[in-house]
Order: C-alpha cells, then structure tokens, then sequence
C-alpha cells in the first residue's frame, strides 16, 4: 500500500470522518465497521445537519450518499468546497452512470463507488486519503 | 306547218278578231237605237265598240275596229241605197267621218295608253308585293337571330362587356352584372376603367390610347387572366378576353369575362391540403405542427385561423392561431372565452364543441359578435377585426372530440359556404387524424420515459436494502465485533432482506396481475371487515408518522362479494399512500356510503396532495409523484396500480381527486353492493374492542409451495392472533417442525418432492405430533381424495379455495379446543 503525498497531507490535518447518508442502517453500520478500524466517524442523515457540523469539526473525508430528498449529495458537496476546500469527497451512489459521475466530478469529487460497497475497498480508500488511523 | 297555234298568236287572234264581232255589235245596238236616234249619231255606238276593243285588245284591235266601224258606218248609213233618208249632206257627212275617225283614233290611242299604263302598274305592284314579302320574312328572320343573340347574350355565364373607343361601357349582359355587383344601367355610358383595382384602373385609359394610335396590343386580341374589383370593393381573379371590331367607321371592344375565383380557390384548396397534409405527417410535437398549419391557411383561406384543443378538464386551450395581420394577435384573446361553459354560447369553438356539428356563419352579426366576445373588451377587439364570415368545424377522429378548428376571413364579399367548409372539414380530418396520432407517439414515449424512470428508481430501490446488508455481514466477519453489534447487525440485516422481499412481491404482484394471472377469491363479507383488515395492515405505518386515522362506516353492516385478502389490500395501500404523502403528523379519513346499490370508501388525507398533472395518471403503472418523498417510506410507486386492477377484478370503479399539491387527497373506490341479505354466515371471530384474541391461539404451520397461497393461509390466521410460520416444501416443514412445534398443520397436498400425504404420515409418527390438528389443503375434493387423506392421518380436509369461515370452523373445532 503506498501512501500519496495528497493523502499524507490529508492525514496531517485529520482523520476524522464525515457520513451522510439519508438511510440510517447505511449510517450505521459504516459507522460501526470504521470505528471498529480505528477512525473516529460522525454521521449525519442530511445536507444541512452535515454543511452544520463540518464548522465545528475537523474532517479528513466526507463519505457522501448521492441521492438525498432534499439536497442532493452534488449540492452538499459544492456547498463543502466553499465551507471547507481541503475537504476530500467520496460519493457513494446505487446508479454509477454517466448522469451521476459527471456532475459529482465536476464538483471536485475525488472518487464515485457504487453501492454496495463491500467494506475493504472502502477501507483501502479511506487509507489513501486519511491514512491508517492513529 | 303546223296547225296549232302559239299561245301568242291566239291572243292575237283573240284580240284582232274581236274587232269584227265588236263592230257588229256596235252595228246591231245602232240598228236598234234606230227608231230613238233615227240618222242622229250614227257612229256613237262604234265609239263604245273602240273602246272596248281598245281596253281589252289595245292599240291595234281599237284601230281595226274603228276601221271597221267606219266602213260599216260608210256602208250602212252613208251608201246611198241605204241612204234614202240621208239626203244632200254629203259634206257635213264627210267632215262627221273625218271627225269619227279622228276621235275613235284618239279613244283608241288614250285607251291603250290607258291600259298599257295599267297593265305596267299592275305587273309593279305585283313585283313590289313580292319584295314586301322578301322583306318580311327576312326582318323576322332578323328577329329571330336577334332573339337568339340576346339569349346567349342574357344566359352565357360569361360577362360580356362592349366599350367604345374612348373606354365607354355600351352595354353590360346579366353575366357581367352578376359577376361584378353592378345592374348595366349604372355602369354603362361610365368608364370600364371602374372594374379594375388600382393600378390597371388609373393605367387603363393611357393604355386604351395607346392601343388605338399605335395598335400595340396587351390584352386585345390576347386574353390573360387579370385582377377585377366588384362594385363592394373585392378584389377578384378572372379571364379576361378582348377583341374589336367596328361599328360602321366606330372602333369598338368586346371584352368577354369569367369569373374564376372558384377555380383558383379549388385550385389553391388542393395546394393548400396537400401542403397541410406534408406538415401534418411530420411527426414532431403537434403544437409546432398546428401552427404551421394555421399559417397555411392565411391569407388564402383565412384571415384568421385558430386552432382549440380539447383538455382533460373539458375546457378548450387555443394551442394555434394565425393573422393575416400580425399585429392582431393580442386582439386573438378576444375571440371566445375558452373558460366559459361551453352551454353559454351559440356561435363558435365553444358551441361547435358542444353539438359536435360543424357551423358556417356566412355573414358575422353584431348579435354573433356579442355572443363570442368575452366582454366588452373583447367586444370591441372582435368589432376592431372587421370579421365578415366564419367558420368552425370539429377536430375529431374515431367518434372521439378533440378540439375545434376555426376560421375567420374579413375579405369582402367572400362568404363561407358549402365549398369551403368541405374543405375546412377535409383539413379537420387530417388535422385530427395528426392530433392523434400525435397523442398516441406521445403517449407511447411518456410510458416508454416512465418505464426506463421505473426501472432506474427500481434498481435503486433493490439495491438500497443491499449497501447496509452488506456492510452488516462485513461487520459481522471483523474481528472485536461484540455480541450486541452482531445482534444489531443481525436484526437490521433482517429488516433489510423483509423490505427487499416485500418489494419483490410487490413486484411480482403487480406483474401477475397485470397479465391476468391473479385469481379472486369471492366471498360475501362486510365492508367493516375488510376494512378493519386494511387498516391493521397499514397500522405500523400510519402510527410511525403519528397520523390521527378516523374511520366512519353506515351503521347497518355493507355486504360485499370480495375477495377479503385482496380487497383488504386496497384499502391497506391506500392507507399506505396516505400516510406516505404527508410529511407532517397529519389526518386521514376512511368514510363509506351505501347508495344505489353501490358502496362508495373514501380515504382521504391531508396531505400534499397530488398535482393537476399527474392526476390523470395516478393509477398508471410507473407512475410516482416526488420520488424522494416516496423514498423515504421505500415503495415501487405500484400501489395505485395495484389498487386499480385489484378493484376492477372485481367489478368496481376507482377515482382519484386532489385540489392540487397541499390540497390533499382523496381515493373513491366504488364496489356493487349485495342486494339480498346475505345467507345467515358463521359469526367470524375478530378483536374484540380490546384488541385481544376471542379464541384460544395456535402455533400453526402453513405449509405451501405456492408463496401467494401460503400467504393468504397465514395472514387470514394470522388475523385471528395465532402463532404462524411458512414452509415452501416438506422437507423444510418437518425441519421447521421440530424446533416451531405447531399444534396445527395446514398442509397442502401437491408439494414437490414429499407429497401432503407422506408429510403427514411422518408427523404421525412422531408423538409430538400424535395430536396435531392436520388439515389438507388441497384443489381436489372427492370422495377418494377425502378417504386418502384420512389414511394419511388427516383430520380435516379442505378443498381450496378455502374460505376463511371453513377455517375458522376447523381451528375452533372442540376436538383440538380442549
């Protein structure tokens, strides 16, 4: 496994997790895996509560559902880079087309998998870019 | 020689030998006037004699018979043995002789001329009565040709028209009054410069000039279709034919005219159809398309032309509209209020749409344009737009209404009539067969659009349960997981597969029943109790949104012959639409009412509501309001669907109304109502008031390869609070049967693999089991099947479709009561 310098420098900051996803179980039980892993993780069922915490909270990446009722996970993103700019996306998304990957990498996304994401691909991305957890 | 004579000798001979016989006449008239004239006047008688010969014999018979006369005077008076009495006057005697001769000469000569003279005027007079009568039957031979002249002249369709040499109308037929509007008397003697429009009108005497002094020739002797103005000021096309001629030393024109506006109309009608046709059969969005047709249209056919087209709401929406004058089209509004009731008006779209018929209104009224106009504003748009005539026909195809066409001219003179109106219901015809078919592509698309969305929102509704059961069974493989994460992980991994096979049947339900694979079970049952079924179904999620649910039934109990599984079904997705589609704690009202031989449920709710848009399409199949909203109570947007087929299986009507999104919603559904009192029916056993089981419950095991079957068993038992667990084959049930324990088996007897039979010969044997209540359930229901199922060790057996008093029957059976 190596380690980019982007991620070395993600990891300097924080390795803090942000989760929003408006599906609890999802929330959940990635919540559950990660911190099992070591990776201290927040998460949230919406835009707004997630644009709220990231004022107060210090995150390496942001692990971000597509679709929301409500805002979208593209507008809660775009609305991140403005908050937070060094802040790293990752959307997870149930329908990878070109419709949805598009307008995610226009907002700067860094990755789009699809769901369901098994956990250890998850796991080695969230190591490239916060590094193993402390 | 001949001894016939010639006619002219025997004149002659008639003639001269008359003379002897005349004087001798004359001798014996003398001889007898003898005693009276004595020697007086001897020769007077000879004269008369002279005269006669001298008319009827002429000249030379009058000289023979004076000649003879004198000699016969000579001899009888003047010879002297005759003589006696003549005594010595021989003298005077010769001087009277001389005299005789000298007057009968005379006589004679003046007679024949006499006679000569008329004889000459005699032949005149009969050569001018034969002129006379040439003259006569050549003036009525005139006469005639004259008639008949006038007659083609007045009759020929053609107008003929003939100036002088300074441009002077001189006369004008009945073709030409008719086709120009003008009575003879009021053009002729005017110039013919007064039947042209500008410019040919200021041009023509120049031209006319022109012609005569150098004979260069634009139309005389030519003919060429040209531009005439009748007497109202319309302009119209005609053929026009010139020649000249001359009347004595007069230069004068002939112009022979016909009116062809009907042809270049027909003409035009076909060009415009065919051009009409071209557009209408480029299947592109049909608005587009109508406006183009309306603009072909005008001018030509119209100077205005409106297209109106029937909405679901049974207003008509204006979709086109052409002007000959662009600066009319804010003044189009004017034109019929689409809005009104279309039973207030009498002229125009709106009453057109109303009896279907077409209406020609040749000659537009104050009385029409009140009628049309919106108000008075309107009123004075339509005053302002100098309509003359229209027009409005039917858009329709298949017995089907969709709109009406309209057309307007403000041209002078030119009504609507039969001609054009079969040209207008031509192009309805093709304009409607478009709109159609318009319909149907678009139709087709927007159900091919909501089924490529279905499958999409299908994808992510199946794969959204997926993202956390797979994240559980990771968790569940991690080291250091502890026992109450792996509970959770177990139990929301549960949840998860239930949410996905219940998308699964749903799924599987719609598709059944949509090809008709779906049966209904019909049984007499109340509406409360379906009803109640519904309601318990949809409980968990009408109380997880904190909604407040009121029910009001009729008081006496509403029999209906249903299928209480299914029909419970109904009233359970509408309750689950309901609750779904508020975001807030909210209301929802269930009310029935038994009228005419109908019961009408309404469930209603306050919630947001549906769009006028969707309205329609709301029992569609793949139709789903916001989908987000959907989405959080999970859902294939099926329900309705659902809903719709499952209540028309069984012979009802379903309705849906909204005021709009926030208006909330209400769903009628409309079911036949059992005339007669039902036959008296076993009382079926429901929670009582406090919700506690009114029998003793039971751990049963319903035992099915059919899933649909399986269910149905288990939900009507599990309604009446007994314990209940599925199995799909035998092996499974006796494998389940070990750890479950149920004191009553439903068994079906057709299973794969071990038979109902062998299933229950194996519990027999077991002791647990020596007392279990099994009951077959099975599709054959004769004497040996009955038997086989006894040997098996059966103690019931039911022929399917069981019906829920037949089970509630065997459940409550003394022999296992106790």
């Amino acid at each position: 496994m190596t380690i980019t310098t982007e991620a070395v420098k993600s990891a300097a900051t924080s390795q803090r997790i942000l989760i929003v996803d408006d599906d609890p179980n999802v929330c959940e039980v990635l919540s559950k895996i990660l911190s099992l892993r070591g990776y201290e993780v927040d998460s949230v069922y919406d835009g707004p509560t997630a644009l709220e915490l990231i004022q107060h909270r210090d995150y390496g990446l942001a692990l971000i559902d597509y679709r929301m009722p409500g805002m979208d996970g593209v507008e809660l993103y775009r609305r991140i880079r403005e908050l937070r700019p060094s802040l790293a996306g990752v959307f997870v998304t149930g329908f990878p087309t070109i419709d949805t990957v598009y307008p995610a990498i226009a907002v700067g996304v860094e990755r789009v998998i699809a769901k369901p994401a098994g956990s250890n691909e998850l796991l080695e991305i969230i190591q490239e870019f916060v590094g193993k957890p402390a | 020689m001949k001894l016939a004579m010639s006619p002219t000798s025997r004149t002659l001979l008639l003639r001269y030998g008359s003379a002897p016989l005349l004087v001798l006449a004359a001798l014996a008239v003398r001889v007898a006037l003898d005693p009276v004239l004595g020697q007086h006047a001897p020769r007077a008688t000879f004269y008369a004699a002279v005269v006669v010969a001298a008319w009827y014999g002429g000249l030379g018979p009058a000289l023979t018979t004076l000649a003879l006369g004198f000699l016969a005077v000579l001899y009888f008076y003047f010879w002297p043995p005759h003589a006696a009495a003549a005594t010595g006057a021989g003298e005077i005697e010769g001087v009277s002789l001389a005299i005789y001769l000298a007057v009968g000469a005379i006589i004679a000569v003046l007679m024949a001329a006499v006679q000569s003279a008329r004889r000459q005027a005699a032949q005149r007079a009969a050569e001018l009565e034969q002129v006379h009568c040439q003259l006569r039957d050549r003036l009525q031979d005139l006469a005639k040709a004259e008639h008949r002249v006038r007659a083609v002249v007045d009759h020929v369709v053609d107008g003929i028209i003939t100036i002088n040499a300074r441009g002077m109308i001189e006369s004008f037929n009945p073709a030409a009054e008719k086709i120009f509007g003008y009575r003879a008397e009021e053009v002729v003697g005017r110039n013919v410069n007064l039947l042209m429009p500008e410019p040919d009108r200021s041009r023509h005497d120049g031209y006319l000039g022109t012609y005569l002094r150098t004979g260069a020739a634009k139309i005389i002797g030519i003919g060429r279709e040209v531009t005439g103005c009748r007497k109202d000021g319309a302009h119209f096309p005609l053929d026009l034919a010139v020649s000249e001629f001359r009347l004595g030393q007069q230069r004068a024109f002939v112009g022979i005219v016909r009116d062809i506006s009907a042809r270049k109309r027909a003409q035009q009608g076909s060009k415009f159809l065919a051009d009409a046709s071209a557009s209408l059969a480029q299947l592109v969005d049909y608005e587009s398309t109508l406006k183009k047709v309306t603009r072909l249209a005008v001018p030509f056919f119209a100077d205005w032309c409106m297209v109106d087209v029937l909405e679901a709401d049974g207003t008509l929406r204006r979709v086109a509209a052409a002007h000959s004058d662009g600066r009319a089209i804010e003044r189009e509004r004017g034109w019929s209020d689409n809005q009104l009731p279309a039973s207030q008006r009498q002229h125009g779209p709106a009453a057109v749409l109303r009896t279907g018929c077409s209406e020609v209104i040749p000659v537009v009224t104050d009385e029409i344009l009140d009628d049309l106009a919106t108000d008075e504003e309107g009123l004075s748009l339509l005053r302002s737009l100098g309509l003359r005539s229209a027009m409005s026909v039917p858009l329709g195809t298949r017995g089907k209404l969709l709109g009406v066409m309209t057309f307007a001219s403000a041209e002078p003179g030119r009504p609507y009539g039969p001609e054009d109106l079969a040209l207008a219901e031509d192009l309805a015809y093709h304009v409607a067969v478009a709109l159609e078919s318009a319909r149907l592509y678009a139709e087709v698309k927007d159900a091919d659009r909501r089924k490529d969305e279905f499958l999409a929102m299908l994808a992510h509704e199946l794969r959204n349960p997926l993202a956390p059961i797979r994240g559980g069974l990771d968790l569940l493989g991690m080291e250091g997981v502890d026992a109450a994460t792996v509970g959770w992980a177990r139990t929301m991994m549960q949840q998860q597969v239930q949410h996905l096979v219940r998308l699964v049947d749903d799924l599987l339900d719609v598709s059944r029943i949509m090809r008709g694979k779906v049966q209904i079970r019909k049984e007499r049952v109340t509406l409360a109790e379906v009803l109640e079924r519904g309601i318990e179904t949809a409980r968990p999620v009408i109380d997880a949104q904190k909604h407040q649910l009121s029910v009001a039934l009729p008081k006496e109990p509403v029999w209906i012959e249903a299928d209480p599984v299914r029909m419970a079904q109904v009233v359970a997705n509408l309750l689950n639409n309901a609750a779904k589609y508020n975001e807030k704690p909210g209301h929802i009202w269930v009310s029935a009412e038994n009228r005419g031989g109908t019961v009408t449920l309404r469930v209603r709710d306050d919630g947001i509501g549906i769009d006028k848009e969707l309205l329609p399409r709301v029992f569609d199949l793949f139709t789903q309001a916001d989908r987000s909203v959907a989405r959080s109570q999970g859902g294939l947007g099926i329900g309705l669907t659902l809903v719709r087929s499952l209540v028309e299986l069984h012979g009802g009507s379903v309705e849906a109304r909204s005021g709009g999104l926030g208006q909330g919603s209400e769903f009628l559904v409309r079911l036949p109502v059992l005339a007669a009192p039902p036959v008296p029916q076993p009382a079926i056993p429901s929670r009582s008031a406090t919700g506690a089981p009114v029998e003793p419950r039971h751990r049963i095991l319903v035992v099915d390869d059919n899933v649909a079957a399986a269910k149905i068993l288990s939900e009507i038992a599990g309604r009446w609070q007994h314990e209940v667990q599925v199995a799909y084959t035998g092996e499974s049930a006796l494998e389940m049967a070990r750890t479950y324990r149920p004191d009553v088996f439903l068994l079906d007897i057709g299973l794969p693999g071990l038979s109902g039979y062998e299933v229950a010969q194996r519990l027999r044997l077991q002791p647990e089991f020596a007392r279990a209540l099994l009951v077959a359930v099975t599709g054959y229901g004769q004497e040996e099947d009955r038997r086989r199922s006894r040997e098996a060790g059966f103690n019931h057996h039911l022929v399917k479709p069981v019906s829920p008093e037949a089970l509630h029957n065997v459940l409550s059976a003394p022999a296992i009561a106790g």
